[in-house]
């Protein structure tokens, strides 16, 4: 197996600034601090790219302009570009998928590439991957980091490695030399919390991670032990699925609101439009869900969250919003809320289903104005989906929404259509 | 040449194949004084995305108050506009 891991370096920023140059702008974003965030007038000013300089000034991806701007008080801000962004994406995706038919796209800025077959007709992997890193800088105008391994994981930390516009191979021979050495942290799936608890019994490297006794791991960080000490000697047998068959886990819809609400009835018209859009969602993709999750931020940034499995499926906008809010008044005790987010997992598809003898069906059923009809509130949803579809996600409201600032469908860029940076786990 | 990537009203030749070719077009300078120009010869014409943008850059040449000069068009293919882009 070949496996290659394709990262567009700085993606946003980079693209950005590309986009940039080609207007007519005379200076490279990339080549000064510099960084792109959101407005800081609606709240939603955080960094969410930032440049290699900016970096070198200490300036992090997620945190708030104001905290980088202490860091780094000329840093430059640009907004965000998203139908930009998609259009590089695409663009970076049709130059691989010359290269082979398998490919995943496993965020807006990276992609998996299974080389293993391809070798026959472009030869040697080091020599494609110039070539490809070669046609994205002058093709596309931006910089990718390639990393080869045999695995994904092993592909996506060579591609990690040094930045920008490099190509490292991480072969299982390599492992000992090139990655044991890293810091616990670099390790794909260590996060914060992990990495503190590796060095509260003294590791600190992914060589003294893999060197760990499994039992031990098991017992400290459970199943996520097994994965991260295999992670560590290097060990991954997902292979590279192409999107179109990837089950998606989880839709999540959250919003930051341009005030603290703190109104009860307020926060449940932002909930139900977080759920309008969320279900909405759901719908689209085929798929029931039985797990529904609320989280909030609060004005001082603590965050809470509540979560309910339920026995049965549901996509119906209603029924998720019923229990969605029951989570709310469950777990909010007040205070002010300045981001609110509502999300759904544990998915079945449409065309399965699981019939309980506990459904609420006496909820199924809406009378209609006038005709002394009832009509199922599953085709009430379909209708008010396809309405949308046709003439905007404002065409057709629930009445709470009327004369207020709130829309009918919060939440989400490019109308919820965007892949986003980060990626989804392998 | 300098990139200017200025939007300018173009008229242009759509043949059944091949690329569109630029007639004639016209800019505004910051006075607000127009000027039209017809585009002589289109010397290449090439297919680019930089950025994921797809655009069709022509290097075209123009006799302008007598004096013959060398310029770059630009067609954005989506958004189906055309630009001065360098000159």
């Amino acid at each position: 197996m070949i496996i290659f891991h394709i990262d567009a370096n700085t993606a946003y920023l980079s693209w950005s600034a590309r986009a940039l140059l080609e207007r007519g702008a005379t200076l490279d974003l990339r080549t000064v601090p510099s960084a792109v965030g959101g407005s800081q007038a609606s709240r939603h000013g955080i960094v969410l790219a930032k440049s290699i300089p900016a970096k070198k000034h200490g300036v992090k991806t997620g945190e708030s302009l104001f905290e980088a701007r202490q860091k780094c008080p000329d840093l430059l801000v640009i907004s965000p570009d998203y139908d930009l962004y998609m259009g590089c994406s695409d663009a970076m995706y049709s130059i691989l998928a010359e290269y082979s038919p398998v490919i995943q796209r496993y965020s807006i800025d990276e992609c998996f590439l299974d080389y293993t077959a391809s070798a026959g007709c472009f030869g040697d992997a080091l020599a494609a991957a110039a070539d490809i890193q070669r046609r994205m800088r002058c093709e596309l105008g931006f910089t990718v980091n390639i990393g080869i391994s045999s695995n994904k994981l092993l592909a996506k930390m060579a591609s990690e490695m040094e930045k920008p516009d490099r190509i490292h191979t991480l072969f299982p021979e390599e492992i000992p030399e090139k990655m044991w050495p890293l810091p616990v942290s670099e390790l794909f799936m260590v996060g914060r919390a992990t990495a503190k608890k590796l060095a509260a019994i003294n590791v600190r490297t992914i060589g003294e991670l893999a060197a760990m006794d499994r039992r031990q791991l098991v017992a400290m960080l459970k199943s996520h032990g097994e994965l991260i000490g295999q992670y560590a000697r290097g060990i991954d047998s997902t292979p590279v699925i192409p999107n179109d068959r990837i089950l998606q886990k989880g839709i999540g819809n959250s919003m930051t609101i341009f005030y603290d609400v703190t109104d009860r009835s307020e926060l449940h018209a932002y909930l139900l439009s977080l759920c309008e859009r969320a279900s909405a969602r759901l719908r689209g993709q085929r798929v029931r869900a039985s797990l529904i999750s609320v989280s909030f931020r609060t004005d001082v940034f603590a965050s809470r969250q509540h979560q309910r499995q339920l026995s049965l499926y549901t996509d119906r906008t209603s029924e998720i919003y019923r229990i969605a809010r029951m989570l709310v008044d469950e777990c909010w005790m007040g205070e002010p809320v300045r981001q609110l987010g509502v999300s759904l997992g544990a998915f079945s598809r449409t065309d399965q289903e699981q019939l309980s003898v506990f459904d609420r069906t006496d909820q199924e059923r809406l009378p209609v104005f006038g005709r002394g009809e009832e009509l199922e509130s599953r085709s009430v949803d379909a209708c008010v989906d396809d309405i949308r579809a046709r003439y905007g996600t404002d065409a057709i409201m629930r009445g709470v929404f009327a004369n207020t600032t709130i829309k009918p469908m919060e939440g989400g860029v490019n109308e919820g259509q965007f892949l986003m940076m980060g990626g989804y786990g392998l | 040449m300098k990139i200017v990537a200025k939007p300018v009203d173009a008229i242009a030749v759509f043949k059944g194949s091949g690329h569109p070719r630029p007639y004639k077009f016209r800019f505004r300078d910051a006075d607000g004084s127009g000027q039209e120009v017809r585009v002589d010869q289109v010397i290449s014409a090439e297919e680019r995305r930089v950025a994921g943008i797809q655009t069709i850059v022509y290097d075209c040449q123009s006799t302008v108050d007598g004096v013959q000069k060398r310029y770059q068009l630009k067609y954005l293919v989506r958004e189906c506009r055309w630009e001065l882009y360098k000159i």
